[in-house]
């Protein structure tokens, strides 16, 4: 039995909003600890990693570990139909063929329930190994998101450079190049505003915008962006959830053709 | 007919009506007695068919009249049958009251007689047995999914939780209830948010930015980009008021710029105006062709903004510094200068204002070229070779 109680339904909104546009089936691997998700576009490139915390529940039990095979646009029409400030209830037996939404709402007397057929979904669980990354980028999460945003109309490519004391992002296209370059500040009194730039070894990466551009549509659920990056390796983008928990990203780089 | 009444029962009657002259209504007697009301009632009738010539009793009448359903307190036997005459359908008559014929109490009395007698909660259950009628059990239950009918009534009772009685497991059967097993979460509020707050891992990071290096302005800025913070300058009052300006303005030509090619309409508005104000329009048009001749350009806009020698300085320095991406420089510095004139002069000088409209459109082709000039070198040529690598390459399976 599981059943997942979220104080609000908007923490769930947001990440299934996150999520939906580049993985559309993913299980939803619910534990006594928490709700974790693995999955990876259809091209491979990008690979999603969530993990929803026990205490990001208001009350969270699952007595037995179990997989939702979960079509994410039907999840989200579902999730759309409660309110904000709905209270949102995961429901599902051990062994489930559906799982039930419930939303209620805390002033009126009206309580939705929404059941979502699962399906079962192959997935490839990849390993992630803890790797030591030679830049770690903390900066305002809304601030990636609009270099993103900006550089996307020049390119489909953007390419990031650290060095010691700034970070450059650059997007060249036929019509122009655009470049952002931010340098690490520290903002006293909003820390979330502040750019951290922590730096082993310089990197000069480049990715793909039009994944970027699915990793911020999470930007909502973190006022902060995490970013780990190493040549030639995956980046992570990772999104800490204040109550507990985190959507990750991984995107892998693109490399000049002979390399 | 035989006494159906005990000893014990007579005997209160007895005291109660004639020894205390105290009206006895058949609930009292059940209630003192600890005897079932329909009892009560054969008692009290047969006591006062007994002792009719000390006792008065009134009686009950229910049924239907025209008005519909009717109950009806009847003061006296005497009344009762004028007062059946109203019934159109009798259901029950039942004595309800005995007291002295000598104490003589009305309708009213009598019937408030009963509300001398508090309720006692506690009791419930006494009062149950001697045939107060039970209604639907109220349990105090959340919203009770998949309930029988009887859980609409229970709604009312939902605040009262100190009841809570663990919640009846949901059935798939059709009902007006929820299919899961469902509990309002309403109760848990308090305890919910608490939990939320108190768990919050969110990690303050004041700490690390204290030990990465803050400075912002630092001159070498090793990605090879050569635009000079304009903080720094900001040191310089003037400066500072006229990059406040130029912000919004600069905007607006990029705008103009992105979308598409926007120059033909500004053109000829300009060149409407630039006739009113013909000698300044040489000028301008000395202006324009001195800008793409990267050095002047900036001198004279400068010098045409009453600039003082600071600024010119800090210009002529960057330039002499960097010539090549001094390009990048002027083409984004430029417009805001001349716009400046056009704000700062307003007050004097139209004619300045209209002659900056005829650079904006050179300038984007402007900035293109350096750009392609500068960077495409090093980075242009790899960005479309570049391929995208998979996942699979760096993640094994489990």
């Amino acid at each position: 039995m599981l059943e997942g109680k979220f104080d609000e339904s908007t923490l769930l909104k947001k990440i299934v909003d996150s999520v939906k546009d580049c993985v559309k089936l993913c299980n939803f691997n619910c534990t006594e600890h928490g709700i974790t998700v693995q999955a990876v576009d259809d091209s491979r490139v990008l690979l999603v990693s969530l993990l929803v915390g026990q205490t990001a529940f208001s009350e969270y039990r699952c007595d037995r570990d179990v997989t939702l095979g979960i079509d994410l646009e039907s999840f989200s029409k579902i999730i759309k139909c409660g309110n904000n400030e709905d209270y949102l209830t995961l429901l599902a037996e051990d062994s489930p063929d559906s799982v039930m939404t419930i939303f209620e709402d805390k002033k009126k007397e009206r309580v939705s329930e929404y059941s979502l057929k699962l399906m079962n979904i192959d997935s490839e669980f990849l390993k992630i190994d803890d790797m030591e990354y030679d830049t770690v980028i903390n900066m305002p999460s809304s601030e990636f998101a609009k270099i993103v945003r900006d550089l996307k109309n020049l390119s489909e490519s953007l390419n990031i450079i650290v060095t010691k004391d700034s970070v450059k992002f650059t997007s060249e296209g036929e019509v122009g190049t655009g470049s952002v370059v931010l340098k690490p500040y520290t903002d006293m009194d909003k820390p979330e505003e502040s750019v951290n730039v922590h730096l082993d070894n310089p990197v000069d990466l480049t990715f793909g915008l039009k994944y970027l551009n699915d990793i911020i549509k999470a930007t909502s659920l973190s006022s902060t962006i995490t970013i780990k990056l190493a040549d030639k390796t995956p980046a992570l983008f990772e999104y800490k959830l204040d109550v507990g928990g985190y959507l990750r990203f991984y995107l892998a780089p693109k490399f000049d053709e002979d390399e | 007919m035989t006494m159906s009444a005990s000893q014990r029962e007579v005997e209160y009657l007895a005291t109660q009506i004639i020894k205390e002259e105290k009206p006895v209504t058949l609930q009292s007697f059940s209630r003192e007695l600890d005897v079932h009301v329909h009892h009560s009632k054969e008692v009290l009738l047969e006591y006062y068919q007994k002792n009719k010539d000390k006792v008065t009793a009134s009686f009950i009448i229910t049924g239907k009249s025209s008005k519909g359903i009717v109950v009806k307190l009847s003061h006296s036997e005497s009344d009762l049958e004028q007062d059946l005459a109203n019934f159109t359908e009798i259901h029950t008559i039942h004595v309800y009251c005995l007291h002295l014929k000598k104490i003589s109490l009305t309708n009213s009395e009598l019937a408030f007689e009963e509300l001398k007698h508090p309720v006692d909660a506690s009791r419930r259950e006494e009062y149950f047995k001697n045939g107060l009628i039970k209604g639907p059990v109220v349990k105090a239950v959340k919203l009770q999914p998949g309930a029988q009918p009887i859980a609409k009534r229970d709604a009312p009772a939902r605040t009262s939780t100190k009841a809570a009685t663990p919640p009846v497991e949901a059935k798939p059967v059709k009902s007006a209830g929820l299919t899961s097993s469902y509990v309002s979460r309403k109760q848990n509020n308090d305890k919910g948010t608490g939990k939320v707050n108190t768990l919050s891992n969110y990690t303050s990071r004041k700490g690390e930015a204290k030990t990465i290096p803050t400075k912002r302005a630092s001159e070498e800025s090793s990605t090879g980009y050569q635009y000079k913070s304009r903080k720094q300058d900001a040191k310089q009052p003037k400066e500072r008021i006229i990059v406040s300006n130029s912000n919004d303005i600069e905007e607006d030509f990029e705008m103009e710029d992105e979308d598409s090619v926007p120059a033909k309409p500004i053109k000829s508005n300009s060149t409407d105006l630039e006739k009113l104000f013909d000698d300044d329009n040489f000028s301008d048009i000395d202006v324009d062709e001195k800008e793409k001749t990267e050095e002047p350009a900036t001198v004279i806009e400068e010098q045409s903004t009453k600039e003082t020698k600071e600024s010119e300085d800090v210009s002529s320095k960057a330039i002499s510094e960097e010539p090549v991406q001094t390009i990048t420089e002027t083409a984004s510095e430029e417009p805001e200068e001349e716009t400046i004139q056009e704000i700062d002069e307003d007050g004097y000088i139209t004619t300045i204002k209209k002659s900056n409209a005829p650079p904006k459109p050179s300038r984007p082709a402007a900035r293109a070229k350096p750009a392609a000039e500068t960077k495409v070198a090093p980075k242009k040529k790899t960005d479309g070779k570049k391929k995208q690598s998979s996942l699979m390459n760096f993640f094994p399976k489990k």
